[in-house]
């Protein structure tokens, strides 16, 4: 949709125009930059303690959240700037779901890049001769030791898995569904992922399974 | 279905990572804040995230670079 907004239609203050609009000024940031400005100013008023609120909801769990919480607010807020063009009010669920979701991919981002130190360990020393879904159950105490895990004790389990270990086990997670654990990825997202880590779907299963059976034995230990 | 059944890595992991926010989205989210707070001070001007130099507050992951530079500063201030 190309929106074409002339100066006289609207008032010089920027609050009546519509999120839309303000983007349109925004993506002409390099021409037209004192417009983009004054857009973005209304843009930052009207949504920045929704994004510092979401920022801090994020980060709550975190070690040193409240710091954290401002790291990401503000590579949230030049993301923002910065892709004002990339915004669609129907692909992306509405203004609070986009923005949410850049909160959600910084914070994601930053816990795999800083967080994460993960394991040389390809192939590591654990008996999987039993192919059935007992395997991948917990005991009671177990399960909920993990389910209650603090952030650096997730950290912890996370880092005990490779790089490729944890992409895999990560992209199911995406689809996971509760009542049917053990369910497949769907197609379009096992070939991305095959191509990503030059697999085969089937090398990308035996990954999973050894993931999370590392997973489980690192859990035990608890 | 058996809640034995329910106990399985998988879905002990998918809990945890909820819970830390670290669940990987398929799609946008949409869900408010359940902590409500006043923005600091600091991040209250929208003119200083225009330009990416002009950061309020180092990112964490700018300090060790930052450090880094006052350190060889430093070094080049003494060789002078």
């Amino acid at each position: 949709m190309t929106l074409t907004i002339t100066k006289s239609d609207k008032p010089a203050g920027y609050s009546d125009y519509d999120d839309q609009e303000l983007f349109s000024f925004m993506k002409n940031r390099n021409s037209k930059p004192e417009e983009a400005k004054k857009a973005w100013t209304e843009f930052y008023a009207r949504h920045a303690k929704y994004i510092w609120n979401r920022c801090l909801s994020q980060c709550s769990t975190a070690p040193e959240g409240d710091a954290l919480a401002k790291d990401i607010f503000q590579n949230t807020m030049q993301k923002v700037y910065e892709n004002a063009e990339k915004f669609n009010s129907e692909k992306n669920d509405g203004i609070k779901g986009w923005l949410s979701s850049i909160v959600h991919n910084e914070f994601y981002n930053y816990f795999n890049k800083y967080h994460l130190k993960f394991s040389n360990e390809e192939y590591p020393d654990i008996e999987d001769t039993q192919e059935d879904e007992e395997t991948l159950m917990l005991e009671d105490a177990v399960y909920d030791k993990f389910v209650g895990a603090h952030f650096e004790a997730l950290k912890k389990l996370l880092s005990g898995l490779t790089e490729k270990e944890y992409k895999v086990i990560m992209t199911y997670m995406k689809f996971h569904q509760l009542d049917k654990p053990g369910s497949h990825l769907p197609d379009a997202e096992m070939r991305k992922l095959c191509v990503e880590l030059n697999i085969t779907a089937a090398t990308a299963r035996q990954i999973k399974r050894r993931g999370l059976l590392k997973l489980k034995k690192l859990a035990e230990q608890l | 279905m058996n809640s034995k059944q329910t106990k399985t890595i998988e879905n002990a992991l998918f809990h945890a990572l909820k819970s830390h926010g670290l669940l990987p989205q398929v799609t946008a989210g949409q869900e408010d804040g359940a902590t409500e707070s006043l923005l600091p001070a600091e991040l209250n001007n929208p003119e200083n995230f225009i330009k990416k130099e002009a950061k309020v507050v180092p990112l964490k992951s700018n300090r060790n670079r930052v450090t880094k530079r006052l350190q060889l500063a430093k070094v080049a201030m003494k060789k002078k």
